[in-house]
């Protein structure tokens, strides 16, 4: 406990470190954002879909339409404003705010580095990425030298959190003994320059499945060791490098490359502040006086809030063990728990509205209601299934239909399986309610896959 | 500090040399895509089409003949070609690639020479499942020759089910209808209105042929793995037209599957649905010729789907047996199923709705089967997506 407590107190670190994670870190979401306005994502996403797949118990989050582009105005200043350092806290938090609302708008454009970046953004609220080069430091005329360690720490540890989590999350029968999916998504990737020849090969998805796993679960523990470090820095940059050839996962490699620089020395942030110094030719010699360390005046709240958010991202990736049945299948516990390019899944999904008392009944045309990404996201995810119906159900109740039944005839392919029936075709849909209980009209997985 | 900006400069010049797949860019080496758009337009698409623009050439000249001179000799000339160029129409439905270059939101060819029911007198008697609108055919026809060719068969909203294959069916083969272009109270109205219609096919007809015939090296050349990419805007189109133009039109809605009442009007051809099963079965042939690569006159089986499939090990895991199956011997079985289920239904599938609609859809159930598989496990292993936008995946 001594130990802990020293720690606590007394340890510390070069706040440089946290300045040059806050520069990469403003610059990358500058980046990620401008090139999602421009893929025209904001308009497919935001304005054109008639309805929004909503996350239980968000359902008062909307979308503000053409006024979206304001969400992203104020999430682009704010990161022009954290790269400055400018009144950081402030806009640290307004990004975190933007962000995760634009986030939580449509469960259909979930993606695991999303989520990474709102409870990134929301740890770095409570973080002093101000202490030094910064507007913030520059008004005060206080240049910090030193952060307590564990601000430095938290960081790594979310990034070590992800990695490890993710690694776990590859330890299934499905990932290491059929090598799926990754068989079915580099079989057609042959037209590659070079590695193309491999892609088509048994061995060659096994080797990726397996190091994959391998990669994924030490190299948190490579890269917080200082001997191994350089090599484990090798090994990210390879690793996103391919996955970024392979895959298309827009700036989600250049954001785990980047953060994981956090791991190394100070020194190196020291010096890539100093290259930005000149580059920009900042000269601040004269004007701030250097102050030795960071002091929060409220230490104990801040450190209560930082526990507290590590226990539930410690807790939540498991929380599918309170679910019976096969985890890929129903997707209960799912998402937010950094199972990554786990599952290739892919579904045929139809609705048929009923009167239960003249048994009148006319089939959807989801096209009418959804956009073609929402009709394949809403295919093989139970969730989206169900609020679709209820959607569907609310929609025709308004139009005057009565007595009103929903019924889903919805086949899944999951991982290379043949397609199988997903969802129990004689229960009423428009009846059940969305909730933590375990969803018992999803049919069994005709199948086991063990593991994580 | 050298070897980090190093390795940086690195990962970012490597990936810099990947294409952004946001559904402009093209790639050129992709060889087995390159070779099967290749077959699909050089030896499916354009002798169709070509094979068709004759067919509805014939057409014209038959109706001309007829509207000239109704007597029996000529109508059965033209209802011999309309069933000529219908057969044809078979092979050419699932082409819609002109209906994009268009513009957005513009109609393909399909929905305006093949949609059925026809809106004949009201929007809901006799026909309870024909499009609503307030315009029907028996009012067109009731109109004078100005009005009739006045009609806007394009641009107005609710004309599509009262122009193409299905109104020509009722103008020319429809009982008693002779009479129709005899009786000088009719005939005038009648023959305009059978013109207006066979030009407004031969002008559709002339729009996709030369589409593909002026696009044919574009679209084979577009041979890369993008939502933009010619393959997968024709796979699109593909599963498109098994689901829509095959499946429903074909089957389910005579069936009663989705409504639960069989409707013998919703047949294909109703006024000559002796010929009913004849068009289903070359709409299966183009449905199996697109998928093996089959040349249009069934002489060559060269790269198709089936070859992708294959050369890329395609399966699916069989859990029940525990096995890996061939993913084009599933599709083997599930052709062989619709055949064989196929084979039980009355020629004629007027007859076999109201007999016994429940064979129809046990024929819904097995051409599910296919949809199903090529929309799950089948684009899984091309790696093709259904029309959305190339966002990205994790």
């Amino acid at each position: 406990m001594s130990i802990l407590k020293n720690y606590i107190q007394n340890s510390q670190t070069k706040a440089a470190t946290l300045a040059a994670f806050r520069i990469l870190f403003g610059f990358l979401m500058l980046i990620s954002l401008i090139r999602f306005i421009a893929m025209g994502w904001v308009e497919q996403f935001y304005i054109l879909p008639k309805w929004h797949f909503t996350y239980y118990g968000f359902e008062w989050i909307k979308t503000w339409r053409e006024y979206t582009y304001i969400l992203f105005g104020i999430a682009i200043i704010s990161c022009i404003c954290i790269i400055a350092g400018f009144k950081y806290r402030l806009f640290m938090t307004l990004f975190f705010l933007s962000f995760t609302y634009i986030e939580l708008i449509d469960k259909t454009t979930y993606l695991n580095h999303y989520y990474f970046v709102s409870i990134l953004s929301f740890l770095l609220c409570f973080l002093p990425l101000h202490a030094t080069f910064s507007v913030d430091a520059f008004c005060k005329k206080k240049f910090y030298v030193h952060v307590p360690s564990w601000t430095v720490d938290s960081i790594k540890f979310l990034l070590a959190t992800v990695y490890f989590y993710a690694g776990l999350a590859k330890l299934n029968s499905d990932w290491l003994l059929r090598a799926q999916p990754l068989k079915i998504w580099l079989s057609s990737k042959t037209d590659l320059p070079i590695i193309g020849q491999f892609m088509n090969q048994t061995w060659f998805h096994f080797t990726m499945s397996w190091s994959g796993a391998v990669y994924d679960l030490s190299v948190p523990f490579l890269l917080w060791y200082k001997k191994t470090r350089p090599y484990a820095f090798v090994a990210v940059v390879v690793f996103h490098v391919f996955t970024r050839i392979l895959f298309n996962i827009g700036m989600f490699p250049y954001i785990m490359i980047c953060a994981t620089l956090i791991f190394f020395d100070s020194k190196w942030h020291i010096k890539f502040i100093e290259v930005l110094k000149n580059l920009f030719k900042i000269n601040l010699k004269n004007t701030v006086c250097k102050s030795d360390r960071y002091l929060y005046k409220k230490p104990k709240n801040i450190l209560f809030i930082i526990s507290l958010f590590f226990v539930i991202q410690l807790l939540l990736p498991f929380r599918n063990l309170c679910y019976p049945g096969e985890l890929f299948w129903h997707e209960q516990g799912f998402r937010f728990s950094w199972r990554v390019m786990l599952m290739e899944k892919a579904g045929h999904t139809t609705f048929t509205v009923k009167d239960s008392i003249t048994g009148k009944k006319f089939y959807v045309k989801n096209s009418d209601f959804l956009t073609s990404f929402q009709i394949k996201q809403m295919s093989f995810q139970p969730d989206f299934i169900l609020e679709y119906a209820h959607k569907l159900g609310d929609h025709f109740k308004s139009q005057g239909h009565q007595n009103i039944q929903i019924f889903v005839e919805s086949y899944v392919a999951l991982n290379g399986r043949l397609n199988q029936l997903f969802i129990n075709p004689k229960i009423d849909l428009y009846k059940e309610e969305e909730s933590f209980y375990n969803k018992t009209w999803i049919l069994p997985l005709n199948d086991e896959i063990k593991g994580f | 500090m050298k070897k980090i900006i190093g390795l940086l400069v690195l990962s970012v010049s490597l990936v810099s040399c990947v294409k952004e797949n946001n559904g402009t860019t093209q790639k050129t080496d992709e060889f087995n895509r390159a070779l099967i758009l290749e077959n699909w337009v050089n030896n499916l698409v354009l002798p169709a089409f070509t094979d068709f623009k004759s067919k509805i050439e014939d057409l014209k000249i038959k109706e001309n003949r007829f509207v000239s001179n109704p007597t029996t000799t000529t109508q059965t000339e033209l209802q011999e070609a309309l069933f000529q160029a219908q057969k044809v129409w078979q092979h050419v439905a699932m082409f819609e690639l002109q209906a994009e270059a268009n513009g957005s939101n513009q109609n393909g060819t399909r929905i305006y020479m093949n949609t059925y029911p026809i809106d004949r007198e009201t929007s809901t008697n006799p026909f309870p499942n024909s499009n609503e609108d307030d315009r029907t055919l028996e009012e067109n026809l009731n109109g004078t020759p100005e009005t009739i060719n006045n009609l806007d068969f394009k641009n107005t909203s609710g004309t599509i089910d009262e122009q193409g294959f299905p109104a020509l069916d009722y103008l020319i083969n429809s009982e008693n209808i002779l009479q129709k272009y005899i009786d000088p109270t009719t005939a005038a109205n009648y023959k305009t209105y059978m013109t207006k219609i066979v030009d407004r096919m031969v002008t559709l007809s002339n729009g996709a042929y030369n589409y593909w015939t002026n696009n044919a090296d574009k679209i084979i050349a577009n041979s890369g793995s993008s939502s933009s990419a010619s393959f997968d805007k024709m796979v699109n189109d593909y599963i498109n037209y098994v689901e829509q133009g095959f499946r429903e039109n074909k089957i389910s809605n005579a069936s009663g599957k989705r409504d639960g009442i069989k409707n013998k009007f919703a047949v294909e051809a109703y006024y000559s649905s002796e010929n009913s099963k004849i068009y289903f079965n070359e709409a299966f042939k183009a449905v199996q010729n697109f998928y093996k690569g089959i040349s249009y006159d069934g002489t060559t089986n060269k790269e198709g789907l089936d070859d992708y499939l294959d050369y890329l090990d395609a399966e699916v895991y069989v859990s029940s047996k525990n096995e890996d199956v061939k993913l084009t011997d599933q599709v083997v079985k599930n052709f062989a199923s619709i055949q064989n289920t196929v084979a039980t239904l009355n020629d004629d599938f007027v007859v076999q709705t109201e007999q016994d609609p429940s064979k129809m859809i046990t024929t819904f159930n097995v051409i599910q089967d296919y949809v199903v598989l090529i929309k799950t496990n089948a684009l899984e292993a091309m790696g093709v997506t259904i029309d959305y936008a190339d966002s990205d995946g994790d």
